[in-house]
Formats: structure tokens, C-alpha cells, sequence
């Protein structure tokens, strides 16, 4: 729970600086000038973001943008006919056996249950594999401010990691336990 | 819109009235970047303050929509005879929640395919997240949109958020009635909470 809470406190203290917004999209700036006023959702913020926090990302072929966190693989944008949702797409590293769907299910479904964020579910793959994904979704109809959208990231990913983390601990790797 | 022939299927008026409002606000703007300058002038339904029960009330209220207070102080409703609270979470309040549970109760037998029902919606779905709970030896379906607000929200996201998740929370509830049959008690026959 620690680096949930730093997490969640980082976008704050890095935004707070006035004139860091230097980069090419020209879109913070404007921000800046009315800050309690939402605006529309680009990717251009969102990357803007992930800059001040320090994480760093990709771009894959279709633009979409992702960034590897311990092995994981998220992604983040804006989704719908409208772009109207803000998402964080996240999805464990390692692949479960189709024998222990059902226990994966039950996984999700409990963390689900127990937990505000994120939605968690299992995809069974063609190769018959089960792998594991966490959903954060936000509309951004009305728009975002910079302060909600950079707590609606960090809450994402900081809860995203959490259920991970949870299920190393379900499974625990035993390449990762010393003999 | 379907009707189906049945006596009691018909499109509820509550729902008209949300679909209404969900298309209006959808329509007004024509893209995700309508409204671009935000300029002296700010619409005061643009305004970020914080969120407050008041505030989801007025909401409802908006809609002419019966709810009450439960004894924690949560605004709860009955849409179709699914219940649903809406919540504030966390040490400040700060978390709003439409939480939905789905009328009926399934008996422990048919936990096998619900939870894969779940799972699919889960996947196949932005909102809401749904899961099941265990109560005694019975199976109650809930779905749940929770977003964080500490720094505020203004009128117009408070609209895109609640009604997003009640439209959401009641489109799940009538996947499952659809799709499953086996049933186990019913909240309809609860007569504590208002129906809308």
C-alpha cells in the first residue's frame, strides 16, 4: 500500500510547476490558464503525463500507447466511437493453463468483489492459454482537468499493479523462490 | 427497441427519459474536441466542485426519479426491480459508486455459469464491473461503476458519470435476466425499497 499512496501523490507534486509545460503539443499550456476547467482528453496529454511521472512508453504500429511496468504491459488512450473514454489497458505477464481457468475466474471475480478498481478478467487465448487483464475506464465526455486526469492514471496504474502483484502472489513463480 | 409480447414488457418511461438525456448530451457535442477554447466566460456546469450526496440527488431528482435513504445515508433506488445504491467511498467521501444488484438470486448450482457470464461481460464490456457474491447458499449478481473525485467534478461529468453507470448497471442486469434461467427468491417481492 505504500506505493499506491506514493503513486497517487506523485502526479501532484510533479505537476505542480508552473512552465513545465514545454512540450510540442501546445495543448497544456492552455491548461494551465483555466485549471479547474475540464478539457478534452488527447493522447498528446496523456503522454504528457506518463513524461512527468517518469514513465516511459512506446508507441506500437497502430499509435496506440503502451508502456511495460515490471513486465507488464499496459496500454493507455482514449477509446469509443467519441474517444469519450480514458482507458488503462493492463495485462499480467505470465499465461495461466487452461486447467486452472476456473480458479483463475474465481480470482477475478474475488478481486472484483473486494476491490473498487481495477476490473479484472480472464481471456482464453487461441493457443488455449488464459491470460489475465485489468480495466480502468473513465469517461471524458465533459472533459478532464490536468489534476483529475493525472489521478485517474495513477490510480490505474497503481491499482492495476496491486492486482498483479496479488496474483504473483496466488502463483507464486517458483523460478523466483530460492531452493 | 425491441417489445417483447409479453404483458408486463414494455420500454420503462425511466428509461426513455435517461436514453433521452444520454443522447442529447452525446449530440451536443460533436467530437471529443467540440469547445475547444475554454475562453473568460466558463459554463458553470463546467465548473469542478466537490461531490457531495446533495448533488447526486439533484440528479435524480432531474429525472424525476424515486429513490431514498438507506440507514447509512446512501441514496438508494429500484430500476426494473434491481436495486441500486449510490455510494461515496473513502476517508473523504471522495469516491462515488452506482452499485447495481441484479433482481434476482441464483441458486449455488448455476455459480458455474454465472461467473463465466460475468467474466464475458467483464471482457466484452467497459462498464459496469460486474461480479458475483455469495450470500448463504445463494449467488447475487452485482455491477459497480466507481470513479475517483478528489479533485472535484463538475455538472457535466457528474451527468456523463451517473448516467453512464446507471444505463450500464441496468443494461447488465437485463443481459442476465435475458440470458439466465435458473432463479432463486426475487427482490421484487422486497417492499422496503421504492420501485421506479
Amino acid at each position: 500500500m505504500e506505493s499506491l499512496s506514493q503513486l497517487l501523490r506523485r502526479p501532484r507534486q510533479v505537476a505542480e510547476p508552473a512552465g513545465s509545460a514545454t512540450l510540442a503539443t501546445g495543448q497544456a499550456s492552455a491548461d494551465e490558464a483555466a485549471p479547474d476547467i475540464p478539457t478534452p482528453v488527447d493522447t498528446a496529454r496523456v503522454v504528457t503525463w506518463l513524461k512527468r511521472s517518469g514513465l516511459s512508453h512506446f508507441t506500437d504500429e497502430d499509435g496506440d500507447i503502451a508502456l511495460l511496468m515490471r513486465s507488464r504491459l499496459f496500454y493507455v488512450g482514449t477509446i469509443g466511437s467519441r474517444e469519450q473514454i480514458v482507458q488503462v489497458r493492463g495485462q499480467w505477464h505470465r499465461y495461466v493453463t487452461i486447467d486452472r481457468l476456473l480458479e483463475a475466474l474465481e480470482f477475478c471475480n474475488e478481486w472484483n468483489a473486494k476491490h473498487i478498481w481495477p476490473k479484472a478478467y480472464c481471456r482464453v487465448m487461441d493457443d488455449g492459454f488464459v491470460v489475465i487483464n485489468s480495466e480502468f475506464s473513465l469517461d471524458q465526455s465533459s472533459g478532464l482537468t490536468d489534476a483529475q486526469l493525472g489521478q485517474h492514471l495513477a490510480c490505474a496504474f497503481s491499482t492495476s499493479n496491486s492486482l498483479f502483484d496479488a496474483l504473483e502472489e496466488h502463483w507464486v513463480d517458483p523460478a523466483a523462490v530460492a531452493p | 427497441m425491441t417489445s417483447a409480447p409479453s404483458q408486463q414488457r414494455r420500454t420503462p418511461t425511466w428509461l426513455t427519459r435517461l436514453a433521452d438525456s444520454l443522447r442529447r448530451r452525446a449530440g451536443a457535442r460533436s467530437g471529443p474536441h467540440a469547445g475547444t477554447d475554454t475562453q473568460a466566460g466558463h459554463d458553470p456546469a463546467d465548473v469542478v466542485r466537490p461531490i457531495s450526496r446533495e448533488r447526486i440527488a439533484a440528479y435524480l431528482d432531474g429525472f424525476d426519479f424515486i429513490y431514498e435513504y438507506d440507514e447509512d445515508g446512501d441514496l438508494v433506488g429500484r430500476w426494473d426491480g434491481n436495486t441500486v445504491w449510490f455510494l461515496l467511498l473513502g476517508e473523504q467521501h471522495e469516491i462515488v459508486q452506482v452499485r447495481a444488484r441484479w433482481h434476482r438470486t441464483l441458486q449455488s448450482t448455476a455459480a458455474l455459469a454465472a461467473i463465466q457470464a460475468v467474466n464475458d461481460w467483464n471482457r466484452d464490456r467497459v462498464w459496469p464491473k460486474a461480479y458475483l457474491s455469495v450470500r448463504e447458499d445463494a449467488v447475487a449478481v452485482y455491477g459497480e461503476f466507481s470513479a475517483d473525485l478528489e479533485f472535484g467534478v463538475s455538472d457535466n461529468q457528474l451527468d456523463d458519470y451517473l448516467g453512464t453507470a446507471l444505463s450500464a448497471c441496468l443494461q447488465l442486469c437485463a443481459a442476465l435476466s435475458s440470458s439466465v434461467p435458473v432463479t432463486l427468491g426475487d427482490d421484487e417481492d422486497d417492499p422496503d425499497i421504492p420501485n421506479e
